[in-house]
């Protein structure tokens, strides 16, 4: 496009010389602005440019007052042909423009670059305790299933702790269990049991309860802690058996350790219940039984002290430690770590 | 309880493999706790003869035995021990024989001979801690044969007739029984033949029971020129399996029998009974004996005595005295079997801290109707075991012995609490093996004779038990429970903890869980000592004894405990309780007893102490009272409460006066929060800033949350403007916020307060508070004049009521 114009639109050789040399000027403006532009480094300069070409004192601008000089019929000619000149000169700015947007955005860009291996700026999260949510996880079960929750108080009678248990004074089982006394001649619950009776009390059957909670024991060492979690439910109604029992639990475990999880029930003791279980769990990871929960249907001593008639209703109650639970589940080899609350210890249990 | 499966097979005849016998036990409830093979599991270990013993050349420790075991060739074992003889029978492990702690056993070369496997001490195979040299096997072994498995059971308190091998016995033969219906094992007593000499034992020696209700029946038998001398090796095989260490005949004696038949016994040396004479009572108070271990014990009016004419000679059913204990010399004895009343016994055993395999037996319950049994058997194997000759007769004091009652057992209501379809015939199969008798039965019911030894059973339901256990836990069918559909909505209070317990969480802090007992000083940090605190009577440690009052001590010491392990920051919650009794004339009004014996009350409460830079990018932020003031507020309105007043605490000693407030919500204390009184963290051994916040989960804490109700959002453009107020120090933002709304009146959208400045920049007494303040309007645009005019009435209102003067 070296010669934008052929003067094809007059007839040869019949034009002004006026004409001859604002053709010859605009002939020339093209390429130099073209030169100039894509020679500018930056849209400073192009801005420079436009006042230079297109600016009021610019130089089409410029060459546009010398159209006054020419005849009527050289004017629309000459006029048509500065326009053309001029939307180059614009389309050239524009696109030297998108040009050095883009190569600005790339420099930018590349000088923003930052190291993504720093770390990121996380907010502060704590964590719940351990004990907590594996206590969450047993509660959602069960409740799920359409038991209630309930709570009782720790600082509990004789009575509703041992006695109305079926466990008289000069019961061995109560060695089971070595208690904390207070000075008022109460105990520090020593399982969560005697909420079950206080649900009895308040309530007819049928009946489907949990309870979670703080126990006391007079015992420390690596696996025993004066004071640890329990999780107790019970279930009353007519005709409750033992299958169902074995039903319950079965289908808890199975929550909690997965559909395949194998179990066994065992006979054991426990004086307020008869008969009484205690469930293992086979971990294959040591190849042996675990026991996790103990159970049993509800002595008939205990549902009438619990004000129900035993030959209407059955029921069967079950029990087991949260916190050894949750030590099996994190790997955590000792239960005095649980009470120590060090943050290099809780800050490993984020989830 | 801890026994030798062969010795068992003496009680349970059966060809059934150990493993199936072991796995039984647990089955009926005789839980397996360990079990040691000695071959019988394995086959790696067998009885051995020893044929020779031959020197080795260049050696003076060990010699190599000639071991006639199982193969056709005897073996070559090189042994460094020194008391086996040619003709002893020893226990030879062969390779691959794993043994406790993990060794298993390779071959390998000693002084160039490669032994054939290996002759045992009791101590390596685990039997007993001590057994220096090779274990000395009984003498009848046939060689050749497996050994044996140890198995040491736990047995539930409520099951002392298997605190026995023939109790053992007597459960496994009817549990496999029901596992192998074609191949029933036989349970045996051992067979009881006494030779009696032609004197009366009444002529010998007399008893006399004088505490009737302590000890309702006392049993002796006479046996006279014994001779002292180890017990045989099958005999001593038998308490060494049991973990008991033999010492001569006659007290092995005694601990066989009661290892064999459960029954407890006790041997005088006759001739060292004053007066020739057992007087069976309490103690006097004040008295005083000597014990076989050479302890005095002070004893109590409620202690049982065995007497001779003069003194104490044994602690009833716990132990002997050292004045009339079998010794070399011993030549008659006197056997007593005795039934002792359990809660005597545990009380004594409990209260002397003694307790031993007699006392635990005792304590449990004895059958009372075994001791002639128990004293026949001692006194048979004392005749045959140290040739001495049993008087004629029992000496025989007897008092009221508890009998059993019949127990009916309704079938419909066996198979209704089990979950099981059993006929009658099945269920007494299984009854019958125990030692259950059937009195009468019919289609519905089945009238049971209680055997004297189950003293644990005593109702319909111990019956149902039998029989569970008995038939098997796991063909009890599981079965479905229908569950009352009900929807139950979490308690106000079990909402409100989770909800605060991820808040927390969300904003940083890791949750506590501390023990409920603390120093009765960390509780004098909150109140005075004789305000309801609830005192443990037998704390286990000296910094334990209370129930905390206040979560602040708990954490605090969890704060110190992080500080001294170098934790830089240290955000924790907690949700506890606190307890305190009520003042005594308000407790246990509720005439059923269900009041709860003290006030607990459940709290959320949250420490915060130190900063670490927690990134790369952000400034240390050391906490302060804003900080914590910041974090009340946030939980309280996730708690969904508003219209909080704040006000300032002086009077809370363990506050710092200046730094700690309460929030109010219609009239209520909600949260009580602020720094520690710098003297509270020296005490408690914090040299750093601590912040901390409690939230009783009570009251108006547990009230549902209102749901937020949709406001439209603003339709038209708001104008800010900004100002600075000096005003004198001791004016307070809260008055400030307060005159600006009042004076903004409905063109004032929101106020908000984004700088505070007190310095060099202001006068000295004063300070300057900046607040932007946001004007609209709902229903048009302001124009600018009508920003302006109301912003003039707000400054105006500011320096009429607080002298504040816009800074420029």
């Amino acid at each position: 496009m070296s010669d934008i114009f052929s003067g094809s639109d007059l007839q040869t050789g019949e034009y002004s010389e006026a004409l001859a040399s604002l053709i010859a000027d605009l002939n020339a403006v093209v390429p130099e602005a073209r030169k100039a532009i894509s020679a500018a480094a930056d849209r400073k300069a192009i801005e420079q440019l436009r006042v230079q070409f297109l600016g009021k004192k610019g130089r089409i601008t410029k060459l546009n007052q010398r159209l006054g000089k020419l005849s009527g019929e050289e004017r629309p000619v000459a006029g048509k042909l500065l326009n053309t000149q001029r939307t180059e000169i614009t389309a050239l700015l524009e696109k030297r423009t998108a040009e050095l947007e883009v190569r600005e955005l790339e420099s930018r860009i590349a000088e923003e670059a930052v190291d993504v291996t720093l770390p990121g700026i996380r907010p502060a999260r704590g964590g719940l305790h351990p004990v907590t949510r594996v206590t969450r996880e047993i509660e959602e079960i069960f409740r799920s299933m359409g038991f209630r929750l309930e709570s009782g108080p720790e600082v509990e009678t004789e009575w509703l702790n041992f006695d109305a248990l079926n466990m008289p004074e000069d019961h061995p089982a109560r060695d089971m269990q070595d208690t904390f006394y207070t000075e008022r001649g109460h105990v520090l619950r020593t399982h969560t049991s005697p909420t079950q009776l206080r649900s009895m009390l308040a309530a007819k059957p049928p009946l489907a309860v949990i309870t979670t909670g703080k126990v006391y024991r007079h015992d420390s060492d690596a696996t025993h802690s004066p004071m640890f979690h329990q999780m107790e439910g019970f279930l009353v109604d007519e005709a409750i058996s033992m299958g169902h029992l074995k039903g319950v639990l079965h289908e808890f475990l199975r929550a909690l350790y997965g559909p395949d999880v194998r179990t066994r029930f065992r006979p054991s003791f426990f004086p307020f219940t008869e008969p009484s279980a205690e469930v293992d769990i086979w971990f294959e990871a040591r190849g042996g039984w675990m026991e996790v929960l103990g159970c049993g249907m509800i002595h008939p001593a205990v549902l009438r002290n619990g004000g129900i008639d035993p030959e209407r209703y059955s029921g069967f109650a079950f029990g087991l430690g949260i916190d050894r639970m949750t030590c099996i589940k994190f790997g955590i080899p000792d239960l005095r770590l649980l009470f120590e609350n060090d943050l290099r210890f809780l800050r490993q249990f984020q989830g | 309880m801890r026994f030798s499966i062969r010795w068992l097979k003496n009680y349970l005849q059966t060809d059934l493999p150990a493993q199936t016998i072991i796995d039984a036990l647990t089955d009926c409830g005789l839980e397996v706790e360990e079990v040691l093979d000695l071959g019988m599991l394995s086959g790696k270990l067998v009885t051995g003869e020893i044929l020779a013993i031959d020197p080795i050349e260049g050696a003076d420790k060990i010699r190599v035995c000639t071991v006639q075991a199982d193969g056709p060739k005897p073996l070559r074992i090189v042994c460094g021990a020194w008391n086996i003889e040619v003709g002893h029978k020893v226990p030879v492990a062969h390779f691959g024989m794993k043994f406790p702690g993990g060794f298993e056993l390779k071959p390998r070369k000693i002084m160039g001979i490669s032994g054939d496997g290996m002759l045992c001490s009791q101590k390596e195979l685990g039997v007993s801690e001590e057994g220096a040299g090779i274990w000395l096997l009984p003498d009848d072994l046939p060689v050749g044969e497996p050994y044996d498995a140890v198995v040491e059971i736990s047995i539930t308190p409520n099951r002392p007739d298997a605190l026995s091998i023939v109790g053992v016995a007597r459960d496994l033969a009817a549990r496999l029984a029901v596992l192998h219906p074609d191949n029933k094992p036989v349970f045996k007593l051992p067979a009881l033949q006494v030779p009696e000499g032609a004197d009366k034992a009444e002529s010998a020696a007399r008893v006399s029971i004088e505490a009737r209700e302590d000890c309702p029946r006392y049993t002796a038998r006479v046996v006279r020129d014994v001779k002292v001398a180890p017990s045989p090796r099958w005999m001593q095989a038998v308490l060494e399996s049991a973990g008991m260490r033999p010492i001569n005949n006659l007290v092995d004696i005694t601990n066989f029998v009661m290892l064999e038949l459960g029954h407890p016994l006790h041997a005088f040396d006759l001739d060292r009974l004053k007066g020739r004479q057992i007087v069976v009572r309490n103690a006097r108070k004040g008295e005083k004996i000597v014990t076989l271990d050479e302890q005095e014990l002070r004893l109590e009016e409620s202690d049982l005595l065995i007497c001779d004419a003069e003194d104490p000679v044994a602690l009833a059913g716990i132990m002997g005295g050292a004045n009339s204990e079998i010794g070399d010399e011993t030549q008659n004895v006197l056997l007593e079997a005795a039934y002792f009343r359990p809660q005597t016994i545990r009380r004594t055993s409990r209260r002397l801290d003694k307790s031993t395999d007699s006392s635990y037996r005792f304590e449990r319950g004895m059958d009372p109707k075994k001791l002639t049994a128990a004293l026949n058997r001692a006194a048979q194997l004392m005749a045959s075991l140290a040739g001495g000759t049993v008087l004629r007769g029992h000496i025989d004091a007897v008092g009221r012995v508890p009998e059993k009652e019949p127990i009916t057992l309704r079938l419909e209501r066996l198979n209704e609490a089990l979950g099981v379809e059993l006929s009658g015939r099945q269920v007494t199969d299984v009854l019958t093996p125990l030692g259950f008798e059937v009195q009468r039965s019919d289609r519905e019911e089945i009238q049971l004779a209680i055997p004297s030894h189950r003293v644990d059973v005593s109702l319909e339901a111990d019956i149902v038990e039998e029989v569970a256990r008995i038939y098997g836990y796991d063909r009890i069918p599981e079965r479905r429970v229908k569950l009352p559909s009900a929807y139950h909505a979490p308690a106000p209070l079990d909402r409100v903890r989770q909800k605060l317990a991820d808040a927390a969480v969300a904003l940083g802090f890791h949750q506590a869980v501390n023990f409920s007992f603390v120093s009765e000083k960390e509780n004098g940090l909150t109140g005075a000592a004789d305000s309801g605190q609830v005192r443990l009577l037998n704390p286990i440690t000296a910094d334990q004894t209370v129930m905390r009052r206040s979560l602040l001590s708990s954490l605090l010491r969890n704060v110190a405990h992080n500080l001294n392990q170098s934790v830089e920051e240290i955000p924790l919650f907690e949700l506890g309780h606190t307890y305190v009794f009520p003042p005594e004339e308000e407790a246990d009004t509720d005439p059923r007893g269900l009041t709860p014996p003290a006030n607990e009350t459940p709290y959320f409460a949250a420490v915060l102490c130190g900063a670490a830079r927690a990134n790369w990018r952000e400034p240390v932020r050391e906490p302060d009272f804003f900080r914590i003031k910041g974090y009340a507020e946030e939980f309280l309105s996730l708690l969904g409460m508003s219209k909080l007043v704040v006000e300032a605490v002086t009077d809370v000693p363990w506050l710092h006066p200046g730094r700690a407030a309460r929030f109010l919500a219609k009239g209520q204390p909600v949260a009580l929060f602020g720094e520690l009184h710098p003297a509270v963290l020296k005490e408690m051994d914090i040299r750093r800033r601590t912040v901390y916040l409690e939230i009783p989960l009570t009251g108006p804490a547990l009230e549902e949350t209102p749901v937020e109700k949709y406001k439209e959002i603003p339709r038209y453009p708001a104008v800010t403007r900004d100002v600075a107020l000096l005003v004198d120090r001791d004016v307070r933002s809260m008055d400030l916020e307060r005159t600006i709304r009042k004076a903004g009146k409905d063109l004032l959208a929101s106020v908000r307060l984004f700088d505070v400045y007190e310095g060099d920049k202001v006068e000295k007494g004063k300070r300057s508070l900046a607040y932007s303040l946001t004007y609209r309007s709902p229903d048009r645009t302001l124009t600018e004049a009508e920003v302006t005019e109301r912003h003039g009435e707000v400054l105006q209102a500011l320096e009429k009521n607080h002298s504040a003067r816009p800074r420029t």
